[in-house]
């Protein structure tokens, strides 16, 4: 009996899991730099002077000085904050993969999907707030539409499931190395060596 | 017995989301001068009732229990295919697990946001004559442990990791050479000459 160690797999696979951790890291980069984009945006034209209501993962924020008490505490950016930390690691762990003791495998894989999940569940969330907000009819003084921020956030998520997807080790992909051959080692003599005998009967020496 | 018990702890977290979604999230009770008013919001409605006891029920513009469903019917989903894992091939019962991680991952990242609304909303103010009490709602404390039993689910039907284990056939097959019948050159020439 004899234990193989575990190894990374044929090529595909290998190009695979690289890709899944590079869509990771990209999909946990495009969520940081989308919690700082505005995901609303409202512009207000009522005295001929344009005013802009934007709303970010933070808060809001207005173009003029403005105090907004009721709605501005709302902290949507944190969960997708650490999905976006959780995705950083899963990518460095999914890359890392090879030189990772076995164990580590499976809570990667769980954690790069999980993190991408927990990512498009804020977003999706944060969505539906979006959605009804920018649904409004536009006028000639108010126009509202969903910011850069709620795109770059959607592709991110879209990005990152991607990742997670690819990190994970379907089978049909060997996953196991080749155990190295044990026993009893046979070598086969070159054909010169072998006695002329082209009947095979051994008479060829009358 | 794992894996069951991970399916069972994935379908109670479905039943929970179904439960805490119809659940008021939070609720602002507004005492002043004697008088009582409360307002209650879940997933899907608000609720607003008067010092006078009527109850008015409104829809909510905003659906945040879409993604939270969503997330329940894979959780069901997926603690099928689970169950059923054995009879079924194996990058589909794969996907099943992976799913399985995605639905609960989902139920959290929603609940979170629904949280942090929540958290931005309950809030003890004192009024003139009054007070104005906003607290929490058994709504929100389900989803918080349907998202619990949910990623315990999900990280219970995962495969624990074994080392792969190789065996060699028996010592008696060794002695077969690569051609299948034994050949010795230097003894087969001196007995295959003619004496």
């Amino acid at each position: 009996m004899e234990r193989a160690s575990v190894d990374e797999g044929p090529r595909p696979g290998r190009v695979r899991r690289v890709v899944g951790g590079i869509a990771l890291g990209a999909g946990a980069a495009l969520a940081a730099v989308g919690a700082t984009l505005p995901v609303f945006v409202q512009v207000l034209s009522f005295t001929g002077d344009q005013e802009t209501f934007t709303m970010t993962l933070w808060g809001f924020e207005s173009s003029v000085d403005v105090q907004i008490d009721d709605v501005g505490g709302v902290r949507y950016g944190v969960p997708v904050v650490v999905a976006a930390v959780l995705l950083a690691v899963s990518a460095v762990l999914v890359l890392a993969a090879p030189r990772l003791p076995a164990r580590f495998a499976g809570p990667t894989s769980v954690a790069a999907i999980g993190s991408a999940a927990v990512l498009t569940g804020s977003v999706w969330t944060v969505g539906q707030l979006v959605l009804v907000a920018s649904s409004r009819e536009d006028t000639t003084a108010v126009t509202s539409s969903a910011g850069s921020g709620m795109a770059t956030l959607v592709v991110a998520c879209v990005v990152a499931l991607a990742g997670g997807v690819l990190a994970q080790h379907w089978p049909g992909q060997a996953s196991v190395a080749r155990p190295e051959p044990t026993g009893v080692v046979v070598y086969r003599l070159p054909d010169e060596d072998l006695p002329e005998d082209p009947e095979g009967t051994g008479g060829g020496g009358s | 017995m794992r894996r069951v018990v991970g399916v069972t702890a994935l379908l109670a977290g479905a039943v929970l989301t179904a439960a805490g979604s119809s659940r008021p999230l939070y609720e602002t009770t507004r005492i002043d001068s004697g008088y009582r008013s409360a307002y209650r919001v879940t997933l899907w409605a608000s609720e607003y009732t008067t010092p006078d006891g009527v109850t008015a029920t409104e829809d909510a513009k905003v659906l945040f229990g879409v993604p939270v469903v969503v997330a329940a019917a894979l959780l069901v989903l997926t603690a099928v295919l689970v169950l059923a894992s054995a009879r079924l091939p194996a990058r589909v019962a794969l996907a099943a697990r992976v799913g399985s991680v995605a639905a609960a991952g989902l139920l959290v990242g929603a609940v979170w946001s629904v949280g942090q609304n929540v958290l931005a909303s309950t809030e003890t103010s004192d009024l003139v004559g009054g007070k104005l009490v906003a607290t929490a709602g058994s709504g929100m404390w389900l989803l918080v442990v349907a998202a619990v039993v949910a990623v315990a689910g999900c990280l219970l039907v995962q495969r624990r990791p074994e080392e792969p284990v190789y065996q060699l056939p028996d010592d008696d097959d060794t002695d077969t050479p690569p051609m299948g019948i034994p050949i010795h050159p230097s003894v087969s020439t001196e007995e295959s000459s003619p004496g």
